[in-house]
């Protein structure tokens, strides 16, 4: 089946893919830890802003512009965005829509397999009777490779991935989103009601979960003023929704010319939102906090983050209430994590695999191989060099600067080359709602000039990246050779990683140019491409 | 919990739930005849 035949089986399946692309491990990992460091409960009026002002506003956008290109039988990022406009030049920005799938792939799936891990250790009673410190030292024993489990769980994470994307729309990423985000929400609601009426004095707690909501939700509204708080605000809302990384746009490409756009992408948004704001705030703090109290919790959350209070803390916390229900939580902690994930990295594959078949005619199954071979040899210097930065890496350049780049670039396309009425046309035909006339101002101007405040924002820390200052500050005051020799491999190892993702950038844009005169010679242009 | 974390959390999550439930009700209960099901 080529790209062009394929279809989604039903409206609900679509906005569960949608969604399911959108929500990840950061909606509940990564959210609460930024609401606690920039103000607490005044968090979310900046984040709720940002929500109405770039979030939707991008989701119109990437939803129309990919039923747009879907018009002409194009399902990926480059020809997407090279339909919209008679300049080559915006194939090339959509290289950006294939590489950020490729190469976050790569690091996403291992995180994604960590999950997998956890579960087969909770199932199996591994942890069972294993102290705080054996808990969370398991962790560092996982990603250091102490063993060959990590990478069993991780090739079979790769092989899971790979299967379902060799099933067409339907019967593979749709099927998956229809069972697993039912399920991620009820083991969401089901964890979030435990951490709430988590009482201290039962199970080992020393304070109420309350308590953790408490210091979550406090508003500390002088921070509201403050422009970092705005800035990691808009960065939450871009990353927690997906946008700018081309995978809304395939997946609204099948979508039928006169098929509504606007209020699948409200509902697909706003579910990812239900899961951050109402799920993911509600189960990690206030479980922490409810063990370690609020300072305790502080200091883990400074130590290791977000990350490491799912992966060294949760799991402990778990097992305090006891054999039954402390695995069942691990479970549908780890199983809602699994289904965060892959939802999210088949979204990926996707736009890739539709690239190959749409440019290249390539099956489905032998596509989807290919992927699958390329994100497993991309991510083996993410998981053998992890503690060298190689996956930090792949996740600033592939997994940030990329998508804010590719965003920027495809809202000035949308609202400015292509133009705003046309743009606002393609939103509003077949609309099942009726669209604010206010996002028609908002999509030209103000959605723009955030994303490009976001950009100019994080300029600092791109030179800092780029410069690797951080590693050479601790160069300067570092004395024990040993470290010294780590630092030195650490700059080798980081610089060969930004090389390697380079690289993987430049073959696809080859590819892009390759498919580009394969299409000239075969006379197959969208409206706007100029002929040769 | 303190009004003020409480006044907040109950009202963020009244919107986020709102806005979800409303527009799944929308999808759910919206017939259009011709178009994606």
């Amino acid at each position: 089946m080529t790209a062009k035949q394929e279809v989604w089986g039903s409206r609900l399946g679509l906005i569960l893919a949608m969604a399911g692309n959108a929500v990840g491990l950061g909606n509940f990992l990564r959210f609460p830890v930024q609401a606690i460091h920039y103000g607490g409960g005044a968090f979310i009026v900046p984040y709720l802003i940002c929500f109405f002002l770039m979030g939707i506003p991008l989701l119109y956008v990437e939803w129309a512009m990919g039923r747009f290109g879907g018009k002409f039988g194009y399902h990926s990022g480059p020809f997407i965005l090279g339909a919209m406009s008679k300049q080559q030049f915006w194939q090339y920005i959509g290289v950006f829509g294939l590489f950020c799938n490729v190469a976050v792939a790569a690091y996403y799936c291992y995180l994604e397999s960590w999950t997998l891990g956890y579960i087969w250790n909770f199932a199996t009673g591994a942890f069972n009777g294993q102290s705080r410190e054996q808990v969370a030292g398991y962790f560092s024993y996982y990603v250091g490779l102490h063993s060959a489990r990590p990478i069993v769980f991780w090739v079979l994470c790769l092989l899971l991935n790979t299967y379902f994307l060799t099933q067409d729309l339907k019967h593979g990423v749709e099927r998956i989103a229809k069972i697993g985000m039912p399920l991620l929400i009820i083991f969401g609601i089901i964890l979030a009601a435990r951490g709430l009426t988590l009482k201290a004095g039962s199970n080992g707690a020393l304070f109420d979960g309350i308590v953790g909501l408490n210091y979550l939700w406090t508003p500390d509204f002088s921070s509201i003023w403050s422009a970092k708080v705005w800035l990691a605000a808009a960065g939450q809302i871009f990353f927690t929704l997906s946008l700018g990384s081309g995978a809304i746009h395939c997946y609204a490409s099948f979508l039928g010319p006169k098929d509504d756009v606007a209020l699948n992408a409200m509902s697909a948004g706003w579910m990812n939102e239900f899961v951050e704001v109402c799920l993911g705030g509600a189960i990690v703090i206030p479980i922490t906090v409810g063990y370690f109290g609020i300072d305790g919790m502080t200091e883990l959350v400074n130590q290791a983050g977000g990350l490491g209070l799912g992966f060294r803390t949760l799991p402990y916390l778990f097992l305090q209430w006891g054999p039954i229900l402390g695995v069942f939580a691990g479970l549908m902690w780890f199983g809602l994590l699994f289904f965060a994930g892959i939802t999210s990295s088949l979204a990926m594959g996707t736009s890739c695999i539709a690239f190959l078949q749409d440019e290249f005619n390539w099956n489905r199954k032998p596509a989807a191989w290919l992927f699958g071979g390329v994100v497993f040899i991309l991510g083996i210097p993410t998981i053998l060099f992890f503690d060298y930065g190689v996956f930090d890496e792949f996740d600033y350049w592939a997994g940030t600067v990329s998508l804010v780049v590719f965003a920027l670039f495809e809202s000035v396309l949308f609202a400015w080359v292509f133009g705003m009425e046309k743009g606002w046309k393609e939103i509003i035909t077949g609309a099942d709602i009726k669209v604010s006339g206010a996002y028609k101002f908002i999509i030209k101007y103000i959605t723009p000039l955030i994303l490009l405040m976001v950009f100019v924002g994080s300029l600092p820390d791109l030179v800092k990246m780029i410069t690797n200052e951080a590693i050479y500050d601790q160069l300067h005051t570092a004395v024990d050779p040993a470290v010294i020799a780590r630092l030195h491999a650490t700059l080798i190892f980081r610089n060969a990683a930004r090389l390697l993702l380079l690289s993987v950038w430049i073959g696809i844009a080859l590819m892009v140019a390759a498919a580009y005169r394969k299409r000239v010679r075969e006379g197959r242009f969208s409206p706007l491409i100029k002929k040769q | 919990m303190n009004s003020g974390a409480l006044a907040v959390f109950l009202l963020a999550n009244f919107v986020v739930t709102g806005f979800t439930g409303y527009y799944f009700w929308r999808v759910l209960v919206i017939k259009d005849k011709g178009k994606l099901k």
